[in-house]
């Protein structure tokens, strides 16, 4: 099996993976972990050369490259084998990861967008940080207010138009979608009116301006390093950027959502048995042990997220801290209201959200208007796409 | 106990004097002899022969089965469409077409290549040469200074390396506070597509320690009475330095000018790691190879990657080659 992540991550999935050869004996699960970077490199690599792992954690967003090649097995084998139960699952999960009629992957952890604010910078300041229900509006009154009570000093949010991942989520406000399994599922219209919202916000020095931008690989380093007072990340993040930040942080919903709700229960990232497996059966009982055991889910907790199961989110969530239990309540709160996740995403995406951080940079530096970019940047997303 | 019926042995029949000699012939008993020790005669070239290719067998089986296999396999693909996932699809040279007639960002990535390469080159050599002729005017504690400047070159393609560069030039960096302290406007030069890729060829400049090495040891070898016959005529340090020491020098700046420009054209592991995989901002720093790399691994189209690598090793070629013959009009080989 391989997956990425932190050391925290290798230390309960490596003791989940004891418990499971204690109770399997007779099954010994080989690791391969690491990092999140070359990660994607070493699978496909490894799939060329016909010695894939069995069980692979991958992301959503390159699920559908693999499915649709036919290097994911068919779970649904797995179920009717009886090695794999759906028990407590929502069908909503299940039909977003069926590609071509096959259950390609199952999610191995949900969660969602979220806002951070830094409670103890906007207090000094002055400044109130935002109520549950806020607007895109009232984030850009937030973050003028910081701005200008700081003396630019610091700013009041980061720069986000790069990010096609809060972008996905204004989509979905507008009723539409970022992409679906047939291309570009929005108008040009509202992509304008997103970055045209940015670059009032650059304008009035309330987000940070794009050489600030492209320096953070993720945006919540700006917060954590005293550059910016908010900013967007995923639910599941939280407590980490917390304990490296050192103020407290509010955690909210995303802007914008009180009125038409955008944001979905979001796959972290998916379990899957790869076709090339040549222990398809044992492969799928360790799929089935790690998200639906009620032991596994307690070692594992949320470090991935909540799990998909409605049935071990107990006990997963059982022992959390403050921060997490933070999270969790958030996350559970898109499970009541909140919109429906996308289909995974399709051939070629990875190169059109490269496409699309490219375009808004040559927005936010100035090089292109907020119409010609999004109406070159539909034109070649089409291209790509096929 | 002699064998009564042995054969005589080669030896005996052909001692000096034992028989009458007679005229060559199918009798002429020293024919199989002849023969015999030709045929040794032969074995013996032959494994004299044979003997270097099999010392030199481990290198043959690396270069054939681990470099020159995926070679020429690498190839193959760039004539296919081909995911890494599915098998490769045979789509002729339609890669070599999309590439330069339909890929915006491939001609921008070739353009921020040639930059980095023209402009960081000349200037990379030009810093080792004037550094090995201030180490040449032997100052004590040389090897010292030597290693200290040579070792930028061993460090310059680390991911450390470019890891620190990030960290000096971003809006918080060294380098800002170096310029705040005389009033300079704080900017974040990696963070801005018209400085990021000026920090790269500083980077690249800084790694001059292994030319200026070879510089240091060719200074070493120029004949001392080529300075003293011009001491003689009278030349001043200028036309020292432009009419003995930078003829005598000009095969070694012409080894170091092509090793220089092969690495720069292939380096990646600098944007890699500033541009966090991107080429960003706004593709100011897309190096060659690491759009090759994000068409390889992020949009899985190694066929096209595969293309652009057999377009970059013939490019490379063609420089090399055409540095090689304009060589014969400024290289002075002491002859």
């Amino acid at each position: 099996m391989s997956w990425w992540g932190s050391d925290a991550r290798h230390e309960v999935t490596n003791e989940v993976l004891d418990l499971f050869e204690e109770k399997n004996p007779g099954i010994t699960v080989v690791r391969d972990f690491g990092g999140f970077d070359g990660y994607l490199d070493k699978i496909t690599t490894q799939y060329t050369g016909g010695n894939s792992p069995d069980v692979v954690q991958l992301y959503n967003e390159v699920l559908r490259e693999f499915a649709s090649r036919g290097q994911t097995a068919d779970l649904n084998t797995a179920i009717e084998g009886g090695e794999l139960s759906l028990d407590g699952w929502p069908d909503d999960l299940v039909e977003t990861n069926t590609i071509d009629g096959q259950l390609s992957a199952l999610p191995f952890g949900l969660s969602t967008h979220a806002f951070i604010f830094d409670e103890a910078r906007s207090a000094e300041l002055g400044v109130e940080v935002p109520a549950e229900d806020y607007s895109w509006d009232d984030l850009k009154e937030y973050a003028t207010a910081i701005s200008t009570a700081s003396g630019g000093a610091l700013y009041g949010v980061t720069d986000l138009s790069h990010s096609y991942q809060v972008f996905e989520v204004w989509a979905k406000q507008n009723k539409e979608e970022f992409l679906t399994a047939e291309g570009i599922g929005f108008t040009a219209d509202t992509l304008v009116d997103y970055w045209d919202y940015w670059a009032d916000m650059r304008a009035a020095k309330a987000a940070t301006p794009p050489d600030v931008t492209s320096e953070y690989a993720s945006p919540y380093d700006a917060v954590i390093q005293g550059t910016a007072a908010s900013t967007f990340l995923f639910a599941n993040q939280y407590a980490g950027v917390v304990s490296n930040s050192g103020n407290p942080l509010a955690l909210l919903r995303m802007p914008g959502e009180a009125k038409n709700p955008g944001q979905y229960l979001r796959t972290a990232m998916n379990l899957l048995v790869s076709s090339q497996s040549k222990h398809p059966a044992e492969a799928a009982l360790l799929v089935n042990f790690l998200l639906n055991d009620p032991e596994a889910n307690a070692i594992l907790g949320i470090e991935r997220g909540v799990p998909a199961n409605g049935n071990v989110v107990k006990a997963a969530t059982e022992n959390v801290d403050e921060n997490n239990a933070k999270a969790i309540a958030l996350i559970e709160s898109v499970r009541e209201h909140g919109a429906a996740a996308p289909v995974p995403a399709p051939t070629g995406s990875g190169t059109v959200n490269t496409l699309f951080t490219e375009f808004a940079q040559q927005v936010q530096f100035g090089s292109l208007s907020s119409k010609d970019a999004a109406d070159q940047f539909i034109a070649q997303a089409k291209s790509e796409l096929g | 106990m002699a064998l009564t019926h042995s054969r005589p042995s080669d030896t005996e029949r052909s001692a000096p004097g034992s028989e009458p000699h007679v005229v060559r012939g199918s009798e002429d008993p020293r024919t199989p002899r002849a023969a015999r020790g030709l045929r040794s005669l032969r074995a013996a070239r032959f494994n004299e022969r044979l003997a270097p290719y099999l010392f030199l067998l481990p290198w043959l089986i690396g270069f054939f089965v681990i470099t020159l296999g995926p070679m020429l396999y690498s190839l193959y693909l760039s004539f296919t469409n081909f995911s890494m996932l599915a098998p490769p699809e045979w789509v002729g040279i339609d890669n070599y077409i999309k590439m330069f007639t339909n890929d915006p960002k491939y001609l921008e990535s070739v353009r921020v290549t040639l930059v980095y390469v023209f402009v960081s080159v000349p200037l990379q050599l030009a810093f080792a040469l004037m550094l090995a002729m201030v180490l040449n005017r032997g100052l004590r504690g040389l090897p010292i200074y030597r290693s200290i400047y040579y070792l930028p070159s061993l460090i310059g393609g680390s991911v450390a390396i470019a890891v620190l560069w990030r960290q000096m030039f971003g809006h918080n960096g060294l380098i800002n506070q170096i310029l705040d302290v005389f009033g300079i406007e704080a900017q974040s030069w990696i963070g801005n597509p018209n400085t990021a890729l000026g920090t790269l060829i500083i980077l690249n400049v800084w790694t001059f320690g292994s030319p200026m090495v070879i510089f240091l040891a060719a200074l070493r070898q120029i004949p001392q009475e080529l300075y003293e016959a011009g001491a003689v005529d009278g030349v001043n340090k200028r036309q020292q330095f432009l009419h003995i020491t930078l003829p005598m020098l000009t095969p070694i700046v012409l080894f170091n000018l092509i090793l220089q420009l092969i690495g720069a054209f292939q380096a990646f592991t600098p944007a890699f790691v500033v541009s966090g995989g991107t080429g960003g901002p706004v593709n100011s720093t897309l190096f060659y190879t690491l759009y090759l790399y994000q068409r390889g691994f992020t949009s899985f189209q190694m066929g096209y990657a595969s293309a652009m690598a057999w377009v970059l090793f013939v490019g490379i070629a063609v420089v090399t080659v055409i540095n090689f013959w304009f060589s014969k009009y400024w290289v002075h080989y002491d002859d």
